[in-house]
């Protein structure tokens, strides 16, 4: 059943998103080819430019809107009618919302860095590029171990940062539905609530365990002599992150179906 | 113990204006009931709580032995007092949908109904009028072979002509095993298909036996009874 309401949710952001990609890639694509044959200070090339940043913006937004929007119009308006009354575990409709939310924040950040190369990639010269990344990590000793570490560590805590905040949303939502009456507002004011909460609560660790410090890096770095020593420091600094941003997640995920399962209130 | 929707004490309140006030109900499968009251009485609040749309504040609501969950929630059909579909869904789609999520549901029969409404599969949701849009909801709660259909206002705000259709639709589609709880205020339009009936008065219920019994008692029909106990004073 869980897999059935993920092809739904993804039926939906499909929709709406894949039309968009393919705007942003078509206007990279464009305003490459604009920037090859050196078209600065051309009309079109400027409105090119402009619509690009524009679609860049919107798909940026849209992203916020839909996890904001899929989970308010999907479980706590009319369609919470049908979701709410078929035979599934509320903790499965909320997972299939944030997987379909976190699988299209995640493409549509590699949406835009294809989008990026593909305009730098016409005026880039890239064996110079090449030859200066071969060197950089020549020079700081880096492994393809190192790298594959620190790759894959960045890449789990950034979509642990994802998913965090994706569940952060659900959640104040879900705080918001319990009032009453002008539940958008209290959605809104649960968040900012979540937000100082969770500051304080950042600052007081950090105080503790050093290696949430923002200054843990840079005095880390400072007692190394290349780059590629402290790459399994910082790797490992980036995993003990992505696992307290996965234990919030997790957190924030058993509140907000506890929430829907006692509180529910479709009025 | 072989009741089908049980409730005992079951008390809902919307911050201070009290919905259902200690309501116990019993009913027996293979039943078509009407949940009878004025507007405000209660009636939606009470088919909520039995697909666990709203939880009680006090009491104990049970389908089948279980408390309002996945199991109930697969033997249950629930015909909303409004649109649920989602807009950008064509109707192919929500069949489709239907179809993955519920096990008794007729898929040949849906289409059938559809076919017989002129509703195409490629038909967007966003385009239907709101009559097509109610015609196609109740197909899809009809096409189940559900143990107990929960209908909230079925016949409200539709014409004559569509009211007959929506109750040939309920009478020539459920499941005769199971259970239909309508609920109304128009009770002239259901009394002919109505086993029993449940009268609904300010969160509480006040009467509640078969529609034979109260018609002999009463000496009229349920549409005079319920003008009678309903009339403003």
């Amino acid at each position: 059943m869980f897999g059935k309401l993920c092809k739904l949710e993804m039926r939906y952001v499909m929709r709406n998103f894949l039309p968009i990609w393919g705007v942003v890639l078509v206007l990279a694509a464009l305003n490459g080819v604009a920037f090859s044959l050196d078209l600065d200070g051309n009309t079109a090339f400027g409105l090119l430019l402009t619509a690009l940043v524009g679609v860049l913006i919107a798909m940026a937004v849209l992203c916020l809107v839909l996890v904001v929007q899929r989970f308010y119009e999907g479980l706590l308006k009319n369609e919470g009618y049908l979701m709410f009354t078929l035979p599934v575990k509320t903790g499965s409709l909320i997972l299939s919302k944030g997987l379909a939310a976190l699988v299209v924040m995640v493409v549509s950040g590699i949406v835009g860095v294809l989008a990026f190369a593909l305009v730098a990639g016409r005026v880039l010269d890239w064996s110079v590029l090449s030859e200066s990344v071969t060197y950089l990590f020549q020079e700081s000793g880096a492994t393809a171990g190192n790298l594959t570490l620190i790759t894959l560590a960045t890449v789990l805590l950034a979509l642990m940062v994802v998913a965090f905040h994706i569940q952060m949303i659900y959640l104040a939502q879900a705080i918001g539905h319990m009032a009453s009456s002008h539940r958008v507002g209290m959605s809104v004011l649960a968040y900012l609530a979540i937000s100082v909460v969770l500051s304080t609560m950042g600052n007081l660790l950090s105080n503790v365990v050093s290696v949430l410090s923002e200054d843990y890096l840079l005095d880390l770095m400072e007692g190394y002599e290349t780059l590629a020593e402290c790459i399994p420091t910082i790797a490992g600094a980036e995993l003990v992150n992505a696992a307290l941003y996965l234990a919030g997640t997790v957190l924030f995920f058993f509140l907000t179906r506890y929430i829907l399962d006692t509180r529910l209130n479709l009025e | 113990m072989n009741e089908l929707v049980h409730l005992s004490g079951v008390t809902k309140s919307y911050g201070r204006q009290a919905a259902l006030l200690d309501v116990n109900l019993d009913l027996q499968p293979g039943r078509i009931v009407g949940l009878l009251g004025p507007n405000g009485a209660g009636k939606t609040t009470l088919i909520k709580l039995l697909n666990g749309l709203l939880q009680p504040d006090a009491g104990v609501v049970e389908i089948d032995g279980k408390a309002p969950g996945v199991y109930t929630k697969a033997i249950v059909s629930y015909l909303p007092d409004r649109t649920y579909l989602a807009e950008w869904m064509k109707v192919g789609q929500v069949l489709d949908l239907f179809q993955d999520f519920y096990a008794d549901f007729d898929r040949p029969r849906a289409e059938a109904m559809c076919d017989s409404l002129h509703i195409q599969q490629s038909m967007k949701i966003k385009t239907m009028s709101k009559g097509t849009l109610e015609k196609m909801q109740l197909v899809l709660v009809m096409s189940r072979r559900a143990r107990l259909y929960l209908l909230d206002e079925p016949i409200a705000g539709v014409d004559p002509a569509a009211r007959d259709y929506i109750m040939d639709t309920i009478l020539s589609n459920y499941n005769p095993e199971g259970t239909v709880l309508i609920s109304t205020h128009l009770i002239a339009d259901v009394e002919r298909v109505l086993d029993e009936a449940v009268f609904l008065r300010e969160g509480r219920v006040i009467l509640h036996d078969t529609v034979d019994d109260i018609r002999e008692r009463e000496g009229m029909s349920l549409d005079e009874v319920f003008r009678a106990m309903f009339r403003m004073i």
